[in-house]
Parts: structure tokens; C-alpha cells; sequence
């Protein structure tokens, strides 16, 4: 038993983790790293939810699309050709594989359930028994049904239609600049609603929250680049998609710029979403001139990132590193109010990355 | 012609490939030698897909490291095992490559009707064997205007029906077009309808005219 567990926690449980670091190192950017008492926000917050049920019932659909994410993963990995020895699982009994497939969506699913413990915690301290039934109720739900959802996967790996979460392809057109983006979205459907609805958020706390005294663009810029590199797995899904499967259209006769102009459209595409939610901040935050600077710098940023991953075999810890150590840098800049020229700067080295090792990737 | 010039492909500390000059004559062209001998790569250097030192030139004319657009634009290439994204459909892929390299879809077609996978051409990848998928990714070699096509082992996971088939594409494409062909096989190809006019040996990490 120890073995088995053993098994499915370097094959399952490790690779997720290791999958989403991006999103988890954002997350405890966002919920710990921020200048402020970090011990009193997160008791205020937690009081605020469970006292408030229409507030305890978003966090249960945001805890939701969690589980989705966690169902998407361990459904796609118990059905993938390299983990076929998985299926030996149901030979020790439908009880126990069930009791194994718990472990792996325990395990996954331990960020939430640290996090319901928590809230049981302050909802007892508080005499909240009707909250403390439904955090505890809802964890076991998700924890047991996704279970019991996995053992069935197992069941019917080798059935049609199998199991599918990702729904049917849009009907776009298909170029280089848009197939990466359908695989995010035939692939990758959960990592990116997640990261699209956290990165969204995050913009509209900071709109409702901040009121600036006078105009200033500095703090929004900052706010868009934080939720800018939000998207920074799926540039390196991205990356990783076109190694392994785009690999042949390096012999398409097309030139450097233009390849460069390609990957610039898909950047643009992935990040509509928040430049169409960031007029929300209009003209509070921003003028209509600043517009093109924060369009651009949110582009430019993706696309250092891709660049960066063009620089050799970048692994995901390490592109991490990489990523926050760019963020960093850019706050350091933004402070001194740059302008248009931090972006244009930005797409200027991208765009040497991209002449420099597009072609030559083994240098 | 492909001229290569000073060609050295190492991997890591390991040399694969060391070619001081060497000219590839136009024609149908076996690329023969054993395992690890370097064939793929050399074939994947030629297409663009892979860094090398040194230069490749076609027809003393445009260099694969200096002009490498209009040398890519002449070259096209199947893979031994391709693999293409299984959410898109042939029509996508097809359509893709003909933007890409300027060619002609219904010419693209016909090549998926004569090699009988046309009926699938709107099912998504993902459906496919593996033979389906080689017959794709050679029918995508022909699309456009190359000079050069090059095969890496054409043969494999395709059935014998195809195996004529694509003889006969690779015979008429040469003849009507004067498109030249590099073709990397461990088959034999016991048809009447190719006859290579040179054969060539990677042997000891170089190339050499096979007797």
C-alpha cells in the first residue's frame, strides 16, 4: 500500500504541483506578499465569509472551479497512453481504488482544504455551527464525489467516447498565431478559465478598491503587469505545444519578423480579456493615451517570457525564477514613470531573443 | 543542387555529422546508413528544423544561413514519425501549409485521394492511425513549389497499396516538375515506378557517394 501510494504521488500529485507552480507562487504573491498585515487581512477575510452566506457560497464556487481544474487534470492523466500501469489499480478492488484515487484528489485538492480547515477554525471561535456544517459538508463533497468520478474514469478508460472535459473545438481560423491559443482551449481549458478568472479579479479588487488622489498610471500599470504575468503557465504551455507539435513550421518560408508578429497577435488574443476589463478603470485610472502603453506593455511582457523560453531547455521552476525576477525588475522601472518607452524596450529584446535564438535553440 | 559547406552537427559533446564539402546532385537520391548514423538529422538540418555550424547553398544560389526564407521556401520535408496537434483537422493542416508554402489545396487533394484518406479529411487528427498520419504529413511535402523534397523514411506504417502510390507521386513529381528528392529508407523500394539516380552513404559521422 505504501508503494502504491508512493507511485501515485511522484506520477499524479508531484507533476501537478509542479504544472501549476506558476499559478500557486502568483497566488501567494497576491495573498501573502502584499504590504500589509498579512495575519489580520486573511482573519477580517475569513470572518467576512463565514459570517456572510451569499459571500461563503462564492468562495464554494471559486473552491468549484478548483475541483474542476484538480477533475481535469487527474481525469486526463488516468486516461494518457504513458500511465496505462494505472489501470492495474482496479485489480485490488473497487473499495480500495477508491481509496487510492482519494489520496491523489486529497492531495490535490489540500490547498482548499487547508484553507476550509481555516475557516472551520474562525467559524467555531465565532459560534457560526450552520457555516461550520456547510464548509465541512462541501470539502467532504468535493473530496469523495471527485473521488468516486476518477474511479469511474478508471472504469471506462478503454470506452468510448472516454472522458471529456474540454468540449469541441472553436471554429476560428487556424494559423500559427491561433492554433496554440485553440490547444490552451481544447487542452488546457481549466488552467486557463482559472487563471483568466484570478487574473480578473485581481484587476477588479484593485479598481474598486484603489481611489487615487490624483492621475497617475503607475499603480494600474503595476496591477496590469501582475495580472499580465498571471498568464505565465500558459506561455509556457504555449512554449512546450509548439516544441513538441509546431516543431515542422520552422520550415515555413516565413521571416523572423513576421514569426515575431505571429506570437504578438496570439498574446494579444490570450490577453483580451483584460484589456477589455481593464476600461472598467476608465478614466479613473487611466486616459485614453496611457491605453496603448498598457496594451503594449501587457504584450510585451508575454512576449519576453516566450522569448525567454526560446533561450535553452527552461524548466518550469526555473522559468518561474525568471518570471518574477522580470516583474521585479519592471516595478522597479515603472516607479520612475518611463512611459511608452518601457514597453517599446520590452518588445525590442523580445524581439532580439526571438532573432537571436528562434533558429539557433541549441546555443 | 545542395552544396554543404563546412557542416558539423554535434549534439552535446557528441559529433553526429562532419562534412567538409559535399554536393548533393539534383535527382532522386537514396540517403542510406545504419542507426544513429545521422540521416534524420542531416535531413532536418537541410529542411531548417535544426542548428548546425557551417552552411548549406542551393543551386549556388541562396543560403540556408543567409537567405533563409527563399531556401526554406524551396525545401519541404516529412517527418519520419510526424506529430501534429489532434484538435485540427486535415482540411486545417492542409490549408495551413498551402498559406505557408503557396500551394495549391484541390493539388493537395487529389494527393489525399490517391493515397485513400480523403474520406477522413475533415475528421479531426486525433481520429487517425499512424499510417494516416504518415500519408498526411507526405502528401503536406508535396504541397507548393519545392526544389527539394526530402523523405525521411517514407515506407513505414504505410500499407503496400500506399507504398506504389507514393512511388508513383514521387516518380511523377521529379519527371513533370523536375523536383528532386533526398529520401531516407531502411525498405526496399521494389517498384518499378521509382529508379534513384544516386545513392548515398552516411558512414563514420560523414557523407559519401555509394558505389
Amino acid at each position: 500500500m505504501k508503494t502504491t501510494l508512493s507511485i501515485l504521488q511522484k506520477v499524479l500529485v508531484n507533476h501537478f504541483y509542479t504544472l501549476n507552480a506558476g499559478l500557486f507562487v502568483f497566488l501567494s504573491f497576491v495573498l501573502f506578499g502584499l504590504p500589509y498585515d498579512v495575519a489580520a487581512f486573511h482573519m477580517g477575510i475569513a470572518i467576512m465569509i463565514v459570517q456572510n452566506q451569499p459571500f461563503l457560497f462564492v468562495v464554494f464556487a471559486v473552491w468549484f472551479l478548483y475541483d474542476l481544474k484538480c477533475i481535469d487534470y487527474t481525469a486526463k492523466q488516468l486516461i494518457a497512453p504513458q500511465q496505462q500501469f494505472l489501470t492495474c489499480l482496479q485489480n485490488t478492488g473497487r473499495r480500495k481504488c477508491f481509496w487510492y484515487l482519494s489520496f491523489v484528489q486529497f492531495a490535490v485538492y489540500l490547498p482548499v482544504t487547508a484553507y476550509a480547515v481555516f475557516l472551520v477554525i474562525v467559524a467555531f471561535q465565532h459560534k457560526l455551527y450552520i457555516a461550520i456544517a456547510e464548509i465541512f459538508g462541501f470539502t467532504l463533497l468535493m473530496l469523495f464525489a471527485t473521488s468516486f468520478l476518477y474511479v469511474k474514469v478508471l472504469e471506462r478508460r478503454f470506452k468510448e467516447p472516454g472522458f471529456n472535459l474540454t468540449g469541441s473545438s472553436l471554429r476560428i481560423p487556424k494559423t500559427l498565431s491561433t492554433i496554440p491559443l485553440m490547444f490552451i482551449w481544447s487542452n488546457r481549458k481549466q488552467m486557463l478559465l482559472i487563471t483568466k478568472f484570478f487574473s480578473l479579479l485581481f484587476l477588479f479588487i484593485f479598481i474598486k478598491t484603489f481611489e487615487p488622489d490624483h492621475y497617475d498610471i503607475r499603480p494600474l500599470l503595476f496591477c496590469f503587469l501582475l495580472s499580465a504575468v498571471s498568464n505565465c503557465t500558459i506561455v509556457f504551455e504555449i512554449r512546450n505545444f509548439e516544441n513538441d507539435y509546431l516543431s515542422i513550421c520552422r520550415n515555413f518560408p516565413y521571416p523572423i519578423s513576421g514569426r515575431f508578429l505571429q506570437t504578438a497577435i496570439m498574446y494579444t488574443l490570450l490577453l483580451l480579456p483584460e484589456l477589455a476589463f481593464v476600461w472598467k478603470a476608465y478614466p479613473l485610472h487611466f486616459h485614453l493615451t496611457d491605453y496603448l502603453q498598457l496594451m503594449i506593455l501587457g504584450v510585451a511582457l508575454l512576449l519576453l517570457l516566450h522569448a525567454s523560453l526560446l533561450t535553452g531547455n527552461v524548466i518550469m521552476d526555473t522559468f518561474i525564477k525568471i518570471a518574477f525576477g522580470i516583474v521585479i525588475s519592471l516595478f522597479f522601472i515603472i516607479l520612475y514613470n518611463p512611459g511608452i518607452l518601457l514597453p517599446l524596450l520590452m518588445l525590442a529584446i523580445s524581439f532580439g531573443l526571438f532573432y537571436s535564438y528562434y533558429y539557433d535553440f541549441e546555443k | 543542387m545542395l552544396q554543404l559547406e563546412q557542416v558539423t552537427k554535434q549534439y552535446s559533446t557528441t559529433t553526429v555529422l562532419s562534412v567538409d564539402t559535399f554536393t548533393i546532385q539534383d535527382g532522386i537520391v537514396l540517403l542510406q546508413g545504419g542507426n544513429g548514423s545521422g540521416k534524420t538529422t542531416l535531413l532536418k538540418m537541410i529542411a531548417g528544423l535544426l542548428p548546425f555550424e557551417g552552411d548549406i547553398i542551393l543551386n549556388n544560389a541562396s543560403s540556408l544561413k543567409k537567405q533563409r526564407t527563399a531556401f526554406v521556401r524551396c525545401i519541404n520535408y516529412a517527418e519520419t514519425e510526424p506529430l501534429y496537434p489532434g484538435f485540427l483537422t486535415a482540411k486545417e493542416l492542409v490549408k495551413l501549409f498551402c498559406y505557408a508554402k503557396k500551394g495549391n489545396i484541390t493539388t493537395t487533394e487529389f494527393l489525399l485521394r490517391q493515397l485513400h484518406i480523403y474520406d477522413v479529411y475533415k475528421k479531426p487528427l486525433s481520429t487517425y492511425s499512424s499510417g494516416m498520419i504518415k500519408k498526411l504529413s507526405l502528401a503536406l511535402a508535396f504541397v507548393g513549389n519545392p526544389q527539394w523534397i526530402l523523405l525521411d523514411e517514407p515506407l513505414i506504417t504505410t500499407d503496400q497499396n500506399a507504398v506504389d502510390t507514393i512511388c508513383s507521386m514521387i516518380h511523377e513529381k521529379h519527371h513533370k516538375e523536375q523536383v528532386s528528392f533526398l529520401i531516407t529508407s531502411h525498405q526496399s523500394f521494389n517498384s518499378s515506378r521509382i529508379s534513384f539516380t544516386s545513392r548515398l552513404l552516411a558512414y563514420d559521422h560523414t557523407l559519401t557517394v555509394a558505389v
